[in-house]
């Protein structure tokens, strides 16, 4: 899951000025005053980070999994751990 | 290095930030983006006091999709009968609009119109003249095309590559439409995102100008030295050497571009040579190539020769190499070199040429079409160089004639590409577009010349531009161009004499001038530093009308009657 969230970190970065540019670290923050981040940026990664799901896992995320939970998204770290929580039971 | 910087004003009928942010980063130019609104293209191009038009920009690029133009194609989307005349009549209400703001920018680019969806007609329909959307995309497009046509530094870009080269399912993103009104995925946009730096740079005349080829395995299949040249894979029943010869095909086809062809390999000479005459599948002649170098030495060392002896800039010039060594190599030493990396496999060759665009131009004059062989006259005057002792001994056994002339209308073009084009011999690097240039010419207080060459090997063409500002008996050079191809043969100095002639004829003293120094043109700064008028530190001069300084008794110089 670590991997698909650096390719969705990637493909956003290539569309950020180099001053807001996600840094892959578990204490980045996405969400609220610390983050650099604006809403239409949210969208992009939460949509890179469903097709990279679809594509890297064959796993199936949609928008509204994210928007529901966005309490659990604040940082990449906790977006790690959300990911691999919810794709505990399909892993196995 | 530093990047030229290019003003973009972008307008279009979707979100476009994620476009906008991609091109921010494109590392070609240091982009500065002028974003409108999305979905108000016609509110922003009737609005003439919208802040994107405060400032005139480089690039107005209009991005609209089909339905948003027109709403007689609306309408076919809902599966309604339409009548195609007022889609016209939509298409040409849409390119009066555009035709507005075409002061407020150099150029215009606008890419064809694709839909924002996939979409899957009804198989009998599709191409039905009043139910069809393929049919009436294609009128739009088509229509499109011809009022562009019309216009001057109007582009279409074709979007409908950008489709097919990402494959429709990677293309368009119906979950960003949803969520963001944008309909195509960040790769989409690379695409064009490509073919709007190629454009820019083939319109500024960045494009690359000369292409250095190896020849075993690069030109044909096969070692020459070690197979012989009968034995070699060029056409034939074989599909590798069929794939040589439609590389070759291709890359002769850049000769009428005003591309220049050269040959840089480790071969013996007659070898090689003998090949290239004598094998029957040969598309290339020993005639398409204005040098070569054909021996056992390090190619970059070659390489810098030949660029030398062309009196070209690093920056135009791209290197073909079947050996990842050889490119490796050459990388290191010469950076400013593009060294693109051959496919592995000969066959994928014709197609890698075709997508490569380094060469593409906007613009091809008649000097373009025959720079092959003003290169190739060049070669024998510094052969015929090598035998003299002195230069004026050289160009006296040239018999060098320069033309002087008032700006014609038939010579627009080429003083127009050569006043954007050159690099070396430059004192300002005035960059203009085809109507800034017109409304300079038309100012009372502008005088321009063309300068024309030929000598005893060939005719130059024009090869240089000289303009004068004058007002109130007070006259500043503000072009002084000069091929540099042809400088170092007095050329440059004669043009300096005519200036100050022209001036003592119109009882003007003074003739001031600036050097504007750019990473390009310090041949410029050698030249006019050798005059003692600028040095270092010191780049503005003046001349002095009166004093006669130059004999070039043996060159023939035709001037215009003085005005």
């Amino acid at each position: 899951m670590d991997e698909v969230v650096k390719k969705s970190i990637d493909k956003l970065n290539e569309i950020l000025p180099k001053k807001k540019r996600l840094i892959n670290e578990d204490s980045t923050h996405l969400i609220g005053s610390k983050s650099n981040l604006e809403s239409i940026d949210l969208v992009n990664l939460f949509i890179n980070i469903e097709q990279n799901i679809k594509k890297e896992k064959n796993l199936s995320l949609t928008f509204d999994d994210i928007t529901n939970n966005i309490d659990r998204l604040k940082t990449i770290g906790s977006l790690k751990s959300y990911l691999k929580d919810k794709f505990k039971n399909e892993k196995k | 290095m530093k990047k030229n910087k290019v003003s973009l004003n972008i307008i279009s009928s979707f979100n476009h930030a994620n476009f906008v942010g991609l091109l921010k980063n494109n590392n070609d130019f240091e982009w500065k983006i002028n974003e409108t609104n999305y979905n108000q293209i016609f509110q922003v191009l009737n609005n003439k006091n919208s802040s994107i038009w405060k400032k005139k920009s480089n690039i107005t690029f209009i991005w609209s999709t089909p339905e948003s133009i027109s709403p007689e194609f609306n309408k076919l989307l809902n599966k309604e009968e339409i009548d195609n005349n007022k889609i016209k009549k939509d298409i040409d209400y849409f390119f009066s609009c555009v035709k507005l703001i075409k002061n407020n920018t150099d150029i215009i680019m606008m890419p064809n119109w694709i839909l924002r969806e996939p979409h899957e007609s009804s198989i009998a329909l599709s191409y039905s003249k009043s139910l069809g959307v393929e049919y009436n995309l294609s009128l739009m497009n088509h229509y499109l095309s011809e009022l562009i046509d019309k216009e001057k530094n109007f582009f279409l870009l074709n979007s409908s590559k950008w489709l097919s080269n990402c494959g429709s399912e990677y293309a368009y993103s119906s979950k960003l439409w949803y969520l963001m009104k944008n309909p195509f995925s960040n790769d989409f946009f690379k695409e064009a995102i490509l073919d709007i730096v190629i454009l820019y740079k083939s319109l500024k005349g960045l494009s690359k100008k000369l292409l250095i080829l190896d020849l075993d395995d690069t030109l044909w299949g096969g070692i020459v030295g070690e197979v012989g040249w009968k034995n070699l894979r060029i056409g034939g029943h074989d599909h590798l050497g069929e794939a040589f010869k439609d590389f070759q095909t291709k890359i002769k086809s850049l000769k009428n571009f005003g591309i220049l062809l050269a040959l840089c390999s480790k071969n013996n000479e007659s070898t090689a040579i003998e090949a290239i005459k004598k094998h029957p599948e040969m598309v290339l002649k020993m005639d398409d190539f204005v040098a070569y170098k054909i021996n056992w030495e390090d190619k970059a060392k070659n390489i810098v020769e030949m660029i030398n002896e062309l009196n070209l800039g690093f920056q135009s010039v791209v290197f073909f190499d079947d050996s990842p060594f050889e490119r490796a190599r050459v990388k290191e030493m010469l950076p400013e070199i593009m060294v693109p990396n051959l496919p592995s496999n000969p066959e994928d060759y014709p197609n890698f040429l075709s997508k490569l665009h380094c060469f593409d131009t906007a613009h091809i004059s008649h000097e373009d079409k025959i720079r092959g062989e003003l290169y190739k006259s060049e070669f024998k005057r510094k052969k015929l160089k090598q035998q003299f002792k002195s230069l004026s001994e050289w160009i006296e056994t040239l018999e060098l004639k320069v033309t002087i002339e008032n700006l014609k209308s038939e010579n627009f073009p080429r003083t127009l590409q050569l006043l954007n084009k050159t690099n070396q011999m430059n004192l300002a690097t005035r960059r203009l577009s085809e109507k800034e240039f017109n409304n300079w010419i038309k100012t009372s207080s502008s005088n321009l010349w063309t300068i024309r060459a030929k000598d005893k090997f060939g005719d130059y063409g024009i090869i240089g531009i000289l303009s004068l500002s004058i007002k109130k008996n007070s006259a500043y050079l503000v072009d002084f161009i000069l091929s540099c191809r042809v400088v170092g043969r007095n050329i440059e100095e004669i043009m300096i004499e005519f200036t100050k002639e022209y001036c003592r004829k119109n009882k003007i003293k003074n003739i001031n001038g600036k050097f504007m120094k750019t990473e390009k043109n310090s041949l410029c700064f050698k030249f006019f530093n050798k005059l003692n008028l600028i040095d270092s530190k010191k780049h503005s001069f003046v001349i002095q009308s009166a004093q006669n300084k130059f004999d070039f008794s043996n060159i023939t110089v035709l001037k215009p009657s003085f005005r």
